[in-house]
């Protein structure tokens, strides 16, 4: 089953780590339920690089690359959005598989 | 009309001493730095604001007294200045910052587009929040002090943020990584570089300053970061630390912008380092 989520009806503004870390927490919460997808709309509102981090960034990480590109599918965004989560998404996966590697070669 | 030099801030936080004689003087033609160093610097020493100066009802009308829990001395009378003054705002809680933020960026709705509001807004809230996040001891509550201007003539607008917290040093000296690179470089330089946080085990990504550097040198502005005796400089030609003679307590920036020329945070982001080992279009399936 599809989840849709809109987060300006959670969220005042997509701005700081505390409205991140919540938007993870939800998010997290649809996909560990009956959600085998979940569609986050930003409807083309103004994404801060902490809030991105905060919330995709780290979910990203938690997931990790296959798992997070199956499950998850991002929708409305601005140019400048869609740059800032592409790049949190990116630098989280890559120190996540990194972590990993150093937890596995000890 | 000229940006904001080195030497007339240092020069500046170099007098502030001169609060405890009462003999502090502030030059002619008063810019958003100089008041926030003054109400922040009162309200650490427990000095009165007392201002005896041509422009007392402009500084009155910034709200200086009122930031700092100080009675003003005269009523002020508050016409609509927006689009071009941002009254000091006290920062004391994270919780604040998306609402501050929003409402400082919109305060310059009248001399900039819509789009670099949006950016505005993106870059006040980052560094609001660096501004609760370091520069306070755990146990602290923090404060800090907001306000700008923007001067539609001369093309220019200022927003200067002052906060009386631990400073960057101290918050840089968190992160072992960095002892090396702080032992041989300036803080405040190093804290401007992409990714350079002093909360290296929490979620924080050092995002705030790099953010403000990128925005002032892709679009000939101005960045100054003044912490402890140090004093970076960056955008429109200049990269440089200053030594100061005298320490502020806690952490200052100035950002500066032409607001002539859009500002574009997206642009910014494209220049941060990505792993080299993705494809630059690895993630586009995602989006839609």
């Amino acid at each position: 089953m599809k989840s849709l989520i809109k987060l300006s009806e959670h969220f005042d503004a997509l701005s700081s780590r505390p409205a991140g870390a919540e938007a993870r927490k939800q998010l997290l919460m649809l996909l560990s339920g009956v959600s085998t997808q979940v569609i986050i709309d930003f409807e083309f509102r103004k994404v801060s690089p902490s809030f991105a981090d905060e919330s995709i960034g780290l979910i990203a990480a938690e997931l990790g690359k296959s798992e997070f590109k199956k499950r998850l599918k991002i929708i409305n965004t601005t140019e400048q959005a869609r740059a800032i989560l592409k790049h949190v998404i990116k630098t989280r996966v890559t120190q996540s598989d990194y972590r990993d590697e150093i937890a596995v070669a000890h | 009309m000229f940006q904001v030099s080195s030497s007339e801030v240092a020069e500046f936080v170099e007098s502030l001493p001169n609060l405890q004689y009462g003999s502090l003087t502030l030059p002619p033609f008063i810019k958003p730095f100089h008041l926030a160093f003054l109400a922040s610097s009162c309200r650490i020493n427990g000095y009165e604001l007392s201002i005896n100066h041509q422009n007392e009802r402009y500084i009155n009308r910034m709200g200086l007294y009122e930031a700092i829990g100080q009675q003003p001395p005269s009523r002020v009378f508050r016409c609509n200045q927006a689009g071009r003054i941002v009254e000091a705002r006290a920062i004391t809680s994270v919780d604040n910052v998306p609402g501050l933020a929003s409402e400082i960026s919109s305060m310059f709705q009248n001399c900039v587009s819509q789009a670099t509001e949006d950016d505005l807004s993106i870059l006040i809230s980052e560094l609001l929040q660096n501004c609760c996040a370091h520069s306070v001891a755990p146990d602290q509550r923090p404060f800090g002090l907001v306000c700008g201007q923007a001067w539609p003539n001369g093309g220019l607008a200022q927003i200067a943020i002052v906060d009386t917290g631990v400073g960057i040093e101290e918050s840089l000296s968190n992160n072992e990584a960095l002892s090396e690179r702080l032992e041989s470089s300036s803080h405040c330089q190093l804290a401007c570089e992409y990714g350079i946080t002093g909360k290296p085990n929490s979620t924080h990504s050092g995002y705030g300053l790099a953010l403000a550097k990128g925005l002032a040198e892709q679009h000939s502005g101005r960045l100054i970061v003044l912490s402890g005796n140090e004093l970076y400089i960056c955008g429109n030609g200049q990269n440089s630390s200053v030594h100061l003679n005298s320490a502020w307590q806690g952490t200052a920036i100035i950002f500066e912008w032409n607001v002539n020329v859009a500002l574009d945070t997206g642009a910014v982001y494209s220049e941060w380092p990505t792993p080299a080992t993705m494809e630059e279009d690895e993630y586009d399936e995602i989006f839609d």
